[in-house]
């Protein structure tokens, strides 16, 4: 039995010990907000916040979470009631298909929780660490610097 | 088919070891587990214990007392990559952690963990060797110290045994000027190194160099050094190290180096490039060092 | 026609209608779906590349706890299926492997672990039959043959004047032989394919582009009726032509049907990378020359393309040809030849992302022999609004041959005399871009010479290179597109159009045509894209379709559904005054003229006056386009031109991209902000393509090498400039919704050889592709 804390909610799930917190997110807790789609830790479209650092869940170990305090696109934002960044990325329409977009995301909310005045530059290498195979770089960039705006008028 | 394995979760060295030695050969050290996980999904290992280290306190620091860096073995890349850079080799080693594969597997990624995993393009290799680095490992047959240029023995195997965990790895760092370098071949921002090499320079008090460590990696079964290389620049003036000596350095360096080709690269190519990343660390190192000097 | 109207809804960037959906991570793809009490099904795939089943023994794979059922070719029907645009064609297993991770069997558990632990356990005994991979070994007559067919396609023929005359013309000529790798989708997201039955009766959902055609392959690989079947065609990730029709969407349905129970496959990325389909590998020879002045005199091209195992294609784009229309003479002859790899057909750009490099750089060169800059020569012979296609010269000729008259006698006059005349680019061209890309580039400034960089900095060199790039925009052959608008009791709308949903908001911008014309508000229309069982067959998006035909389609549908309530609210409410002087403004009907001060009604209010009507007056107002589409092909093309700036490491071969500016031509903008994002991630997908992507396909046994994100290579954020622009050039199209045209694949066509001609400028070779920093240093010879 692995307890397990997402977005604030306590989890107790059983099962083998072989498999990773992205299968369990999404098959055990029906949290399909985390895409799965090189599962080698190489796009990010799988990443969430470990105690609020960004990993990808597809090499994590399930039994490796527990404890942690996992924060997935769930825990962002509504239709109705979106976060900053959120919005930005609707703003600046950084996506085409979507597949990435909550990694992005995500990735982009822990960057700027370490880095809230980004230069164009540093979001851009900051968000390298995810594939947008689209091709909606540049808005992707422009997202980030959006929601930096946004989050530092708050 | 995948292995299902049991997991473990052990709170310090002696019990992991302990651990290690009753579960045997089926189990393994899971630190980050960032390259285990591939190898476990793509059946190159069946593992049926994880024993996962993450949980033993105190082994994830950079400690610098002066004339040693002390890191412990699992401090994870992201750690090392805001490591203070005012002394220049932990400058080198926060660089190279910046170009070490995602910012997501940094997060969990750790030293002990990355080298374990013996690649000869592993970027932290050819930067320990150069800085003479070593490690201190626990196992069943208690502590020793070796250096990291001991530690790959061939592509994906350390000269460890089974039940030996790295715990730190350990930097000395003489009070005299010193510098040292990295540079790789990649292709987009994120890669692994088609061809690396990396070095380290001390100088004596005459501004000559005392020691030179060349080393290169992705152009043999392991990370090697470069004897021919480090003779050329023993014993050579700070200012002679530039224009057609480092180049001849360089050339030097490929005689040393027996790439292979592969889905990456073709061996032509790596001993081309090696040439020029040995010269290029060169001429990184003797800008700091002129910096310094000056 | 080329009037521009007073637009209220298109042109405007509004966001996307799933903005939310796909930022909060609700968005449901394909895998993301499930049914109550589904099984889980796994594919057995061939180690070998060209083998017979000779027997399979399936009874330790079915005696595992948990499987339901085991599938094999001795359980699936004998009929060729065909994809879209002849991307496969083959039974859906038929016990001859064709290439290693062709399909073989599938079995049905009650988990995925299960399912893979059981593939396992079946026992085929294999008879291993020769290969080939070779495109050149293939085509010999003593190849062996991979399909009934044979391997080798009838050629492919695109010719017009006389080459040899042409030659005689040339003051220069240049040739080219050139090899282009197979592209990878390597699609984000995967995909996967859930089948259910009730009884004779099937529903299959999937991450697809083509509805339409997903049911059609299920009607042909199963022979039952189209009634009996329901395709759910779900948004994809990124796709570029990959999840069309599938054969494992095929094994899906034949796995459930066995099962009797709902099966879900879903594809790991592996599968994905290395089982479904690439871009061909294409092999290009071409000999091209002009005059002193720069006039293309000639073209002889002879283009091979790998379809791989099951592809089928005899031809790729060839809007380049069409583009360089000024070349006097011509000879373009494709011919497409399998090979036992895994599967080759349309990817983004077809054709014009590898003959057109050809065609690109040959041109260049002859511009270089010639003394003319890149935008001259590409200015002095590209096509302009208003020419004659030379490449359908010929095609026109045979058709009033066989027809004993010109072709437009033979359509009814009241449709033909709206159409822009046939065989002559109706709208759009390059020319314009040239020259205002060029200025805002500072073209005249960067560009210092063939060959010569702009500026060097120890071993980087840094220039600008430019590239033009066309495309059709959707074909009429092979299918046409229609679509259904249905207005609710309350006024809004639905628009039923059969088209994916793969990022280029198509369920946005049809709603967008829709709701101009309708006059109403864009949150009172939805479109509905994917669900065979409302949306009208259609081409769904393959060949720049969606905006241009299926546009068009959605337009015409929705003033058919506009005059249906003009007519009635004219009798009914307005004193049977003429419909003409009435319109539709945010869902309200008023007079044209004077809208505010006369009498107004809802279309609410005019739909339900009649809804309690016991003579069965109209309460449901259903529009259709009635009349076909204009032959596109005949007319409409898209157009790009791209800027780029590089810096080289000639000690490396490493290749920076430090500038970019892309302009496109494509009439019409429906929404900016959509286009932008097609625009620029058409030119990272082709700059991908030019620098790092190569699937890597082993010579001894076929297989991907690097079906995987780690060495398959993917442009990533801190790999393009984040300030690259796009400007829009809108020529109106006279047949397009609001005279808007396709845009999905030209971009692609314009960026590689505008990357592979900064390249030469930077070093003074012609490096082919993949550009990577190896082949780099090869083409200087440093290597």
């Amino acid at each position: 039995m692995t307890k397990l804390t997402v977005n604030n909610k306590k989890y107790e799930v059983s099962g083998s010990s072989a498999r990773t917190l992205a299968s369990v997110l999404r098959n055990d807790l029906g949290l399909t907000g985390t895409k799965v789609s090189c599962a080698e830790g190489e796009c990010g479209s799988c990443t969430v916040l470990l105690d609020g650092q960004p990993v990808t869940s597809c090499l994590v170990l399930v039994d490796q979470a527990e404890g942690r305090k996992i924060e997935t696109i769930e825990s962002l934002g509504r239709p109705d009631q979106l976060h900053p960044i959120q919005q930005a990325f609707i703003d600046e329409q950084g996506f085409q298909c979507g597949a990435c977009t909550p990694g992005f995301i995500i990735a982009a909310k822990a960057f700027l929780a370490e880095n809230p005045n980004p230069t164009e530059d540093e979001a851009s290498i900051a968000m390298s660490g995810n594939i947008c195979r689209c091709g909606a770089h540049p808005y992707i960039v422009r997202a980030v610097l959006n929601a930096a705006e946004k989050m530092r008028g708050l | 088919m995948r292995s299902d394995f049991d997991y473990h979760r052990p709170d310090s060295v002696e019990s992991a070891v302990r651990m290690k030695c009753e579960l045997g050969s089926e189990s393994r050290f899971w630190a980050g587990g960032t390259d285990l996980v591939l190898q476990w999904k793509s059946q190159k290992i069946k593992p049926l214990h994880c024993i996962d280290v993450t949980a033993i306190a105190g082994l994830g620091y950079i400690e610098n007392d002066g004339s040693l860096l002390r890191i412990g073995g699992l401090t994870s890349l992201s750690e090392l990559e805001r490591a203070d850079r005012q002394d220049p080799y932990l400058k080198t080693l926060a660089e190279v952690a910046c170009l070490m594969c995602t910012v997501q597997t940094r997060t969990i990624a750790t030293i002990a963990g990355n080298l374990c995993n013996a690649s000869p393009a592993g970027d932290l290799f050819p930067t320990l060797i150069a800085m003479d680095a070593y490690l201190k490992v626990v196992g069943e047959a208690g502590g020793r110290e070796l250096p990291v240029e001991v530690l790959m023995i061939s592509p994906g195997k350390t000269s460890l045994h089974h039940s030996e965990l790295v715990t730190e790895i350990c930097i000395p760092t003489p009070s005299q000027a010193r510098a040292s370098s990295y540079r790789r071949i990649d292709r987009t921002v994120v890669d692994i190194a088609l061809v690396s090499a990396a070095g380290a320079i001390r100088l004596d008090s005459n501004n000559v160099v005392e020691s030179a460590i060349i080393a290169m990696g992705a152009v043999a079964p392991t990370v090697i050094r470069s004897a021919r290389a480090e003779a050329l620049l023993t014993g050579t003036a700070l200012s002679a190290l530039n224009g057609e000596f480092l180049q001849r350095v360089g050339d030097a360096a490929a005689t040393d180096a027996t790439p292979i080709t592969d889905v990456r690269a073709s061996a032509e190519y790596r001993s081309a490039m090696i040439k020029v990343l040995v010269r290029r660390v060169l001429e990184d190192i003797s800008d700091s060092l002129l910096g310094e000097s000056e | 026609m080329g009037m521009k109207e007073k637009l209220s809804i298109v042109g405007k960037g509004v966001p996307v209608k799933d903005a939310a959906s796909k930022v909060t991570g609700s968005l449901r793809y394909a895998v993301d779906m499930g049914i109550h009490r589904m099984a889980f099904g796994k594919i057995l795939r061939s180690p070998h590349p060209h083998a017979r089943v000779k027997s399979i023994d399936t009874s330790r794979a079915e005696a595992l706890p948990g499987v339901i059922t085991v599938l094999t070719h001795h359980d699936t029907p004998r009929n060729n299926w065909e994809a879209a645009w002849f991307n496969y064609r083959g039974n859906v297993l038929d016990g001859i492997a064709r290439f290693v991770g062709d399909e073989v069997a599938a079995v049905a558990a009650e988990s995925e672990d299960i399912a893979e632990r059981a593939l396992e356990l079946i026992d085929i005994n294999w008879e291993i039959l020769p290969h080939v991979f070779d495109i050149e070994e293939a085509a010999k007559p003593d190849a062996p043959q991979i399909r009934e067919e044979g391997n080798v396609r009838p050629p492919f023929l695109v010719e017009w004047g006389d080459i040899s005359q042409g030659e005689a013309e040339s003051d220069f000529v240049v040739d080219c032989d050139i090899k282009f790798p197979s592209q990878q989708y390597a699609p984000l997201g995967r995909n996967a394919s859930i089948a259910e039955w009730d009884n004779d009766k099937v529903t299959l959902w999937t991450s697809s582009q083509t509805p339409s055609e997903v049911k059609d392959g299920v009607h042909e690989a199963l022979d039952i009726p189209q009634s009996k079947i329901r395709v759910q065609a779900l948004p994809c990730g990124s796709s570029f032509g990959i999840w069309w029709s599938n054969n494992f969407m095929m094994v899906t349905v034949l796995l459930a049907r066995k099962a009797g129970r709902a099966v879900k496959i879903e594809l790991n990325n592996e599968e994905c990378m290395a089982t479904v389909k690439r871009r061909h590998e294409e092999r290009a020879r071409g000999r091209m020359g002009c005059t002193k002045d720069g006039k293309l005199t000639f073209l002889d091209m002879n283009h091979m393309i790998d379809n791989g195992a099951y592809g089928f294609k005899d031809d790729v784009g060839y809007a380049s040809l069409e583009l360089w229309n000024g070349i006097g003479n011509a000879r373009c002859q494709i011919t497409g030849v399998n090979t036992n790899r895994v599967t080759a057909g349309c990817f983004r750009g077809v054709g014009d992302c590898t003959m057109s490099v050809a065609l690109e750089r040959m041109a260049d060169q002859l511009a270089e022999k010639a003394g003319l800059d890149p935008i001259q020569f590409r200015t002095k012979n590209q096509i302009s609004a208003g020419d004659e296609f030379n490449s359908m010269k010929q095609y026109a000729e045979e058709l009033r041959q066989e027809m004993n008259g010109d072709p437009l006698d033979f359509v009814a006059p009241e449709l033909h005399h709206k159409w822009p005349k046939l065989f002559h680019l109706s709208s759009g061209s390059s020319l314009p871009m040239l020259d205002d890309g060029a200025a805002r580039f500072r073209w005249n400034e960067k560009f210092k010479g063939w060959g010569i960089p702009s500026s060097i900095q120890g071993a980087k060199h840094r220039a600008v290179g430019v590239g033009t790039g066309s495309h059709t925009c959707g074909v009429e052959t092979e299918g046409n597109s229609s679509a259904v608008v249905r207005l609710n009791p309350d006024g809004s709308a639905r628009v039923f159009v059969s088209a994916g949903r793969q990022g280029q908001g198509s369920e946005t911008t049809q709603a967008q045509v829709a709701a101009e014309a309708l006059g109403l508000s864009l949150d009172m229309v939805e479109a509905e894209l994917g669900d065979t069982d409302s949306a009208p067959w259609g081409h769904g998006s393959i060949a720049s379709n969606t905006m241009y035909r299926a546009g068009w389609a959605t337009r015409e549908a929705a003033l058919d559904a506009r005059q249906q309530v003009l007519e009635l609210a004219a009798r009914d409410c307005f004193d049977g005054i003429d419909p003409e002087s009435l319109d539709i403004v945010e869902g309200v009907v008023g007079l044209k003229d004077n809208p505010a001060s006369g009498k107004t009604v809802t279309i609410s209010e005019v739909l339900n006056l009649f809804r309690s009507d016991a003579m069965g007056q109209m309460s449901s107002i259903t529009g259709r386009n009635k009349d076909p589409m204009p032959p596109t092909l005949a007319y409409s093309r898209q157009f790009a031109t791209h800027f780029v700036e590089v810096e080289v490491d000639t000690e490396t071969g490493q290749i920076k991209i430090l500038d970019y500016l892309a302009l496109q031509d494509s009439g019409t903008v429906v929404n900016p902000q959509i286009l932008k994002n097609q625009v620029i991630g058409g030119a990272i997908c082709g700059l991908g393509y030019a620098l790092y992507e190569e699937l890597k396909l082993s010579p001894e046994t076929g297989e991907a090498l690097n079906a995987n994100l780690l060495d398959y290579k993917l442009l990533r954020t801190a790999d393009f400039p984040a300030h690259a622009e796009v400007v829009f050039h809108e020529s109106y199209d006279p047949v397009g919704p609001y005279g808007a045209r396709g845009a999905g694949e030209s971009p692609m066509a314009a960026a590689i050889p505008a990357v592979v001609q900064a390249v030469y400028n930077a070093t003074g070779v012609w490096v082919d592709m993949p550009m990577s920093p190896e082949n780099v240093m090869r083409a200087l010879g440093k290597v």
